[in-house]
């Protein structure tokens, strides 16, 4: 199938919209519901945010997957900037450290079905959620 | 560069004495900061006491676009204005408690007419006192006497009569 798995370089904001935007196509063609082809979208926004705002620089991988005949989609967010160095704190609700914008992974992992976080102090940081239609 | 020209703008319109902003497309950053940008403009321009940005039309707000809106509001009060937002999705509504984005500083309403209503008290004052005063000179007098014997504005009836 073509465009199951679509790889967007995050240099400026405006790749934020866009990346949303391919967000939501590929969740419409996993089959999700149009709500949840929005939440999709918000919740890769917010990803690409963070990679913006505390990375400047990285990438989104959307990739549609397949698990005993259900279809899903995985988001990959990652890059190397300064790393998350309490992964404990930044995972607790309400937290963030640039003025009520971005990070809000908490959130992020409530409304997906799987998430991974993987980041260390200075070595970037990955994300990987996955939901499933 | 081409996306500035083609820019696309959201057309405002004065109803009821309010600016009302309704978005009908899709917010990404470059947009809604010019939205905001127009906003303050049109506010500053007519002295409108209200405004009402309708997100009806919208299905993504992330927590930049939140904070955009939020930060609008408390801009325009300090032109002194004050903004109610208006028609929320119910999922959007869900999705920003999930994702933990707050609406700070910003009156919500279910939607234009529930706005109307809210700012209604901040916009409607405008038109009778202006009336009462162009109509004759003794009514500058007719208010100075209306302070009662023992020294208490008479205004305190009208409170009273409310029931």
């Amino acid at each position: 199938m073509k465009n199951k798995e679509k790889n967007i370089k995050i240099h400026g904001e405006a790749d934020i919209a866009e990346t949303s935007f391919e967000g939501k196509l590929s969740a419409e063609t996993a089959g999700f519901r149009q709500s949840e082809q929005y939440m999709i979208a918000t919740v890769i926004s917010e990803l690409a945010r963070n990679i913006f705002i505390y990375a400047l620089r990285g990438e989104i991988i959307i990739k549609i997957i397949e698990k005993n005949n259900k279809k899903g989609l995985e988001i990959i967010a990652q890059d190397n900037g300064p790393g998350i160095k309490d992964i404990g704190q930044a995972m607790k609700d309400n937290f963030s450290t640039s003025e009520g914008l971005g990070l809000g992974l908490p959130g992020v992992k409530r409304i997906m079905d799987e998430f991974v976080i993987t980041t260390k102090a200075g070595a970037g940081t990955k994300i990987m959620v996955r939901k499933w239609v | 560069m081409e996306d500035k020209i083609s820019l696309p703008r959201v057309a405002m319109h004065i109803s009821r004495g309010c600016l009302i902003v309704p978005i009908q497309i899709e917010l990404y950053d470059e947009i809604i900061l010019r939205i905001q940008k127009d906003i303050l403009e049109r506010v500053k321009e007519t002295g409108v006491k209200g405004v009402i940005i309708d997100v009806s039309g919208v299905e993504i707000i992330d927590s930049f676009l939140a904070q955009v809106i939020c930060d609008t509001a408390r801009m325009t009060y300090m032109l002194g204005a004050t903004t109610v937002l208006t028609g929320l999705k119910p999922e959007v509504a869900a999705l920003l408690v999930d994702l933990d984005i707050d609406f700070r500083d910003i009156q919500t309403a279910m939607d234009l007419e529930a706005g109307f209503q809210r700012l209604e008290p901040l916009v409607r004052p405008k038109e009778e006192p202006e009336e009462i005063e162009e109509s004759e000179g003794e009514f500058d007098e007719d208010q100075e006497v209306q302070i009662g014997e023992d020294g208490e504005i008479e205004e305190e009836d009208n409170y009273k009569d409310e029931e």
